[in-house]
């Protein structure tokens, strides 16, 4: 069996996919960097307190690998974002919203327009900044993880609209 | 459906000038009618707003019972055992008074003792006059705590069933708890706890007939206000979650219904109506709602309008054509008023069965199988049971309690269809019952363990709105068949999933079925290096009413999910299914303990499965909306088609395999 790299071989190519934003990129990519260097300079204090000699004992190489396992996880995070963030996608069709995300790990959701209770925009300092936010929707199932994050704004209110009208024109009761 | 309010923010209705009214009706017993008619039972007196009504002075001592006895046995358990070994010994028994009673003396010993017995009880009665319920024309509420205060309410109009709670220590004490079974009453049930017996019968006969009126009443009003002005007072109710930058918006929030009561706050049952009404056929209440942001009714605003939009909401929402609340009626006519609303017995599971699946479960096999370690170990090298028994025991112990907590909850196991759907009770020491709405079963499972296929033994549990992990836990909850016979799985299907295309052919498929042969489709054959042993198993099969998910091969799993209660549906993939050109398919309905997902499917048969899925679940939704004559779920969608659409589907949905 040839393994494939169609990266949309989840999802009905019947369908128009729309990505978000490539501003998201930039802002996952910021997020990312931020907690690679905080979770760094965490594992790296036995390394700090050995150079500073404040351990007797002296400097052993293992203290360095820490700090550099989880510098190398961060940096092919770094790498994989912007494929990561390219494998986010949804498409309206007329009932239901498909959501896809995923590189490895791939998920494609439908959630039918009626059965979103309620539609949520949200957004956080770093999103702001470049105008972005990230839509949620949930139904009566815990299951349901359908998140698109980063959408410009005018986009994620528009959607959200959308939604909200079909979500009223297709509702039914549980 | 409630929750502490802590602070002890005081009571606002009470009267400033002191205590409200309250009276103890579980001082006169004298109202002991014959539990035989119902002909002459005297309407429910509803209360004013500061009357209340207090249980009986044993309650928190029952409450609390397990505390008293730990307490005692902290207490006494010295004393025992040297009682115990001096016996086993068969020396003079001399009580060892311990350190304590020699530094005080044993004067101040039995003082203190008497001052902690003393306070214990003051705490009791403390906490019994805090506790209080009222019953007005509209809701069931009650109170409790003295420090942290908590009130729980029922709406009666909601009230899908009542029964008498018969625990164990209450039982002897003559006690009785009323149980408030709450359409959209989020996870827990109210309870009403405890009256004198008699009492309790009287006062669950007047609810039924009071909730019935109220329920009559809202219908009433709904049908008399189906204009516009009731929507913008549902408006009023629905309460926006903002984010966290206040950005934002949303429809209504809080799903199920899990709405904080404190005093005066929300209706419990209001509030989830309330959010249901932006979907309302009639709903221009939502678009305001959503394009204004929040819009946070008050608290105390919130509860006013009971009458009208609330109401509206929540029977205009409501599964039945009608309502699903205890019809009176009918339970008056066939005479079940007086003890139970059961208006007929489905069956009930027979003691030999019960015991069968018990010995035929693992743990029991377990416990045999250890037991005959132990034997053996005991008759090759005695020594060793003085190093295993310690630490066997504990794990016995939970094994034991394994099996007791099954026993209960299987013993005597009854089912009933009720006006509202079915009841099943079960009970050997502690009777536990639950009622179970048809409309609302989101999915069941149908399951055989291995063992029990000696004798055709089947284990049925559903998923019901409404209902959360919680109360599955510790009431009887998700179960409707602890162990019974194909018949009567037939005869659950029947009841609870009435659709159009009988699932049970499926289902037994599900059971019976091995390989891709029949309807099912299942795992391609690369898929065994997931699942060597079940993957001819592992497979799905659809009708138009329904989704019918089959797993396991030792213990034989089929879930039936109806296609118009699915939310949503998702395929998902690792890096190893992709390898292997796998995917899994999993269906999200409510929380519950019925499994609704399949694994390592072939990805083109999986890929089908979703879409068809999808237009099944929208054909059955429109069909279920048509069949309630909610003109807004099938009239709308012609407004929904001015909105631009990506792309019209074009072509039909890809047939399946046959």
């Amino acid at each position: 069996m040839p393994a494939t790299n169609d990266p949309h071989e989840l999802s009905p190519a019947e369908l128009t996919w729309h990505r978000v934003s490539p501003r998201y990129v930039t802002a996952r990519l910021l997020n990312r960097m931020v907690t690679t260097v905080i979770w760094t300079a965490i594992v790296s204090v036995p390394v700090l307190l050995a150079l500073l000699g404040v351990w007797s004992g002296g400097v052993q190489w293992w203290l360095w690998l820490p700090p550099a396992v989880v510098l190398a996880w961060g940096v092919v995070q770094l790498c994989l974002t912007p494929r990561r963030v390219r494998a986010i996608g949804y498409a309206q069709a007329p009932t239901e919203l498909w959501l896809r995300k995923g590189l490895f790990f791939r998920t494609v959701t439908v959630v039918p327009y009626g059965r979103m209770q309620y539609v949520e925009i949200s957004t956080g300092p770093v999103l702001n900044a470049f105008g972005l936010a990230s839509v949620t929707l949930h139904t009566a199932s815990a299951g349901t993880d359908a998140v698109l994050p980063g959408l410009p704004r005018e986009e994620a209110d528009r959607l959200r609209e959308q939604l909200t009208e079909r979500g009223e024109a297709h509702m039914v009761g549980l | 459906m409630a929750c502490a309010t802590p602070g002890g923010q005081p009571f606002g209705d009470q009267p400033a000038g002191g205590q409200p009214f309250v009276d103890q009706p579980w001082a006169d017993t004298a109202d002991t009618t014959s539990p035989g008619r119902s002909g002459g039972l005297e309407p429910l007196q509803p209360d004013a707003p500061d009357v209340w009504h207090r249980v009986h002075p044993l309650t928190p001592f029952v409450r609390s019972w397990l505390l008293l006895v730990a307490l005692v046995w902290g207490i006494g358990h010295t004393f025992v055992e040297d009682i115990v070994s001096a016996l086993i010994k068969g020396e003079p028994i001399s009580v060892d008074v311990g350190g304590p009673v020699q530094v005080v003396g044993a004067g101040l010993f039995i003082a203190l003792l008497c001052g902690v017995l003393g306070l214990l009880i003051g705490l009791g009665l403390l906490s019994w006059w805090f506790t209080r319920y009222q019953i007005t024309r509209e809701h069931v509420r009650f109170r409790s705590g003295w420090f942290f205060r908590t009130q729980r309410q029922a709406r009666l109009d909601r009230v899908q069933g009542i029964d008498i709670e018969r625990k164990f220590l209450p039982r002897i004490l003559g006690l009785a708890a009323l149980k408030f079974d709450v359409a959209d009453g989020g996870s827990s049930v109210l309870e009403l706890s405890y009256l004198g017996r008699d009492h309790a019968r009287l006062l669950r006969k007047q609810l039924l007939v009071a909730s019935h009126e109220a329920a009559d009443d809202a219908l009433a009003v709904s049908r008399g206000q189906r204009t516009g002005d009731s929507a913008i007072l549902a408006q009023g109710t629905v309460e926006s979650a903002a984010s966290a930058d206040g950005s934002v918006v949303g429809q209504a929030g809080g799903t199920s219904g899990k709405v904080a009561a404190s005093e005066g706050g929300a209706l419990p049952t209001g509030g989830a109506a309330a959010h249901t009404a932006p979907w309302d056929s009639s709903g221009t209440a939502a678009a305001p709602a959503a394009g204004t942001g929040a819009v946070r009714g008050a608290p105390g605003e919130a509860s006013i309008p009971p009458g009208a939009a609330v109401e509206e909401a929540g029977t205009a929402s409501s599964s039945m054509p009608d309502r699903d609340g205890v019809d009176v009626r009918v339970a008056r006519k066939y005479g079940l008023l007086t003890e139970k609303d059961e208006l007929r017995q489905v069956f009930t599971v027979p003691t030999g069965r019960v015991l069968l699946s018990l010995v035929c479960s693992v743990p029991a096999v377990l416990l045999a199988l250890v037991l005959v370690a132990a034997a053996v170990a005991w008759v090759v090298y005695p020594d060793a049971l003085l190093v295993l028994v310690p630490t066997a025991v504990p794990m016995l112990l939970g094994v034991v309690s394994g099996l007791y907590g099954r026993l209960e909850k299987s013993w005597g196991f009854t089912l009933s269809e009720v006006p509202s759907g079915v009841r099943s009770r079960a009970g050997l020491f502690n009777e536990r019952s639950s009622t179970i709405p048809t409309g609302r079963v989101q999915a069941l499972e149908v399951t055989r363990p291995a063992l029990w296929r000696i004798f055709g033994g089947h284990r049925v549990v559903v998923t019901t709105a409404g209902k959360g992990g919680a109360e599955a836990a510790e009431g009887l909850g998700s179960l409707v068949l602890p162990v019974g016979t194909a018949e009567q799985v037939r005869v659950i299907l029947a009841l609870l999933l009435p659709l159009p295309d009988d699932p049970e052919p499926l289902v037994t498929e599900g059971l019976d079925g091995v390989g891709d042969g029949g309807r099912f489709t299942t795992s391609p054959r690369r898929a065994r290096w997931f699942d060597p042993v079940t993957w001819r198993r592992t497979g799905f099969a659809m009708d138009d009413s329904s989704l019918v998910l089959r797993r396991g091969r030792l213990s034989r799993h089929a879930s039936v999910v109806p296609h118009h209660k699915t939310q949503s549906v998702a395929l998902s993939q690792g890096p190893l299914e992709r390898r292997l050109r796998l995917a899994s398919f999993a269906v999200h309905v409510t929380a519950g303990s019925v499994t609704t997902s399949v694994d390592h499917l072939d990805v083109d048969r999986a890929r089908e499965a979703q879409w068809r899925q999808s237009e099944l679940a929208r054909a059955a939704r429109e069909r279920v909306g048509a069949h309630r004559g909610n003109a807004g779920a099938v009239t709308s969608d012609t407004r929904g088609s001015d909105v631009a659409v990506d792309i019209p589907r074009a072509g039909g949905p890809v047939p399946l395999r046959p």
